[in-house]
């Protein structure tokens, strides 16, 4: 779905913010980007959907290098985004008009575009809210709804830009079931996180720091690198933490430490 | 305003299930238009009493009590109150009723003055009409429905729309954070009601300054995620609502401009007061 050849992004000022990153992600993927604040987590997201260009190096979606999308809306259709703070990307002024936003740019027929709404609603548990004001919504909802707007313009791939960040345990895991169900059906997904814990719902995870990848291991593996995830301060699950104190490495959820301690204690 | 989160009632509009409600808001916008460049061509008192049956019919048909439509009035009474008296005692007259230096109550003063009233409270009254009966994005819809044969001159018309749009949806938002700016200041000190208006003056800089730069952030991150979601403007845009011209809206349309018509006769009728 997506590839990057030796991707370089700089500011202005010379810093780079990515540095010949070399990346793969095939359809169906579910891939999460770890990485501390100004890793470059962000900027990669941006370069997928054509947000940002690279000053050297190749973005390719869909086999398509970006460059090649001379109708940016084609781009945008395939690659749907949703970023940190709901609040500053709804743009309706209800339920169905936010959903319909991407629509409309598309100029989606009416007919199709109600389909599509009730579709993208129904995916994201909103079914039944289409009139209700977003400003209405709980922080979780708000999310779920940018989702559906994403969704409704029925991309290939949906890239989420530490967007569970600012929300409550609860949002957080109303968010992370519909990815869940997402995946489930072949959505390929690009997840940019703080925390660890998402990870374990993932195929894959990359590490990054200063404009680098640094690692790319499927999440059981990723956490046995301890000291290197805490010198690039990405902080392990709880669960996972705990197993450490107690000798048992590696666990990714209470059942699995639960196993290891009662494997230990036989 | 009258915003609230929420459920959001932004100024005046009134939700109820009304024939004027259910309108073409382009219809309603035509209509008040018509109505108020008609209020301002009458000079007779027994006109201004068909205009005010007129209004009030309006506001019935509308499910809208009167007493909502006359709570406008009373925000702008002291103008009301000021522009009649200065009519009252500054207009020349023949006929001296009482003079006191250079005020003087004439009979034309006087019947100018009343005139003058009776124009204003009918323009505010009943200008609610138009916002207690359509909410602000029909209002947006229908403003960038009228104003489209001006695109042909380079008017941004799509892009006021879409600024009117965003600037409604983001008014609960701000008044989120504007309220919890203040919460942030008041716990560290600030004090809004009293003290000196040079201390006053810096607590409200102190909410304005992290609000401005708040709202400049959040433009920031509105531009990206519209374009995110194809936003490229108005070119081959399709709207989901969908504005319809019904024959109701005709007919609403028809019926005032009639009235407003005789209201323009009326104006140069050589009878009654």
């Amino acid at each position: 779905m997506f590839k990057l050849e030796d991707v370089c992004y700089g500011y202005t000022d010379g810093r780079l913010a990515l540095n010949k990153v070399n990346l793969q992600v095939q359809p169906g993927e579910w891939l999460a980007v770890l990485g501390a604040n100004g890793s470059g987590k962000s900027t990669l997201a941006r370069h997928l959907n054509g947000l940002l260009r690279a000053s050297s190096g190749r973005v390719l979606v869909a086999g398509r290098p970006v460059e090649d999308y001379h109708n940016l809306q084609d781009l945008r259709r395939l690659v749907g985004i949703v970023f940190q703070n709901p609040d500053n990307q709804i743009v309706g002024n209800s339920v169905e008009e936010d959903v319909a936003f991407g629509l409309e740019n598309l100029g989606v027929p009416r007919p199709e575009m109600r389909e599509r709404i009730a579709w993208a609603l129904q995916l994201v548990g909103l079914s039944g809210r289409e009139k209700v004001d977003p400003a209405a919504l709980s922080g979780g909802q708000k999310q779920r709804l940018a989702i559906a707007g994403a969704l409704a313009m029925q991309p290939k791939a949906l890239l989420l830009d530490e967007a569970t960040s600012m929300l409550d345990p609860v949002g957080v895991a109303e968010v992370l079931q519909v990815l869940q169900d997402l995946h489930a059906q072949g959505l390929t997904i690009v997840m940019i996180t703080h925390n660890m814990s998402e990870v374990l719902y993932t195929d894959r995870a990359v590490v990054m720091a200063e404009g680098r990848l640094l690692l790319d291991k499927p999440p059981q593996e990723l956490f046995a690198h301890t000291e290197d995830l805490a010198q690039w301060h990405i902080e392990l699950p709880g669960v996972t933490q705990l197993g450490n104190l107690l000798g048992v490495s590696g666990c990714l959820d209470l059942t699995q430490l639960l196993d290891a301690l009662s494997k230990e204690a036989v | 305003m009258g915003a609230k989160k929420g459920g959001v009632r932004f100024g005046s509009y009134y939700p109820v299930n009304s024939l004027i409600h259910r309108l073409d808001p382009r219809a309603k916008i035509l209509a008040m238009l018509i109505f108020m460049l008609g209020i301002f061509m009458v000079n007779k008192f027994w006109v201004f009493g068909l205009v005010y049956l007129f209004g009030f019919i309006m506001l019935a048909l509308a499910h809208i009590p009167p007493g909502k439509a006359l709570n406008s009035v009373r925000g702008l009474l002291v103008l009301l109150l000021f522009t009649s008296l200065i009519n009252m005692f500054f207009t020349p007259g023949e006929q001296i009723l009482w003079q006191y230096g250079p005020l003087h109550l004439t009979m034309e003063g006087l019947l100018r003055s009343g005139l003058m009233l009776l124009r204003l409270v009918a323009l505010i009254a009943f200008s609610g009409l138009l916002t207690f009966t359509t909410t602000p994005i029909e209002l947006a819809d229908a403003l960038e429905s009228l104003l489209k044969p001006f695109q042909r001159l380079g008017m941004p018309v799509h892009e006021f729309a879409m600024m009117m749009t965003i600037a409604l949806r983001f008014i609960p938002v701000l008044l989120e954070e504007a309220d919890k700016i203040v919460k942030a200041q008041r716990s560290r000190g600030a004090d809004f009601s009293s003290g000196s208006l040079k201390r006053r003056l810096n607590s409200i800089i102190a909410v304005i300054v992290p609000l401005l730069y708040n709202a400049l952030k959040r433009a920031d991150d509105l531009a990206i995620a519209m374009e995110a979601r194809a936003y490229i403007g108005g070119e081959g845009r399709v709207s989901l609502r969908e504005l319809q011209w019904r024959l109701t809206d005709g007919l609403a349309l028809a019926t005032v401009l009639l009235f407003v018509v005789f209201l323009f006769v009326s104006h140069w009728l050589k009878w009654g007061i």
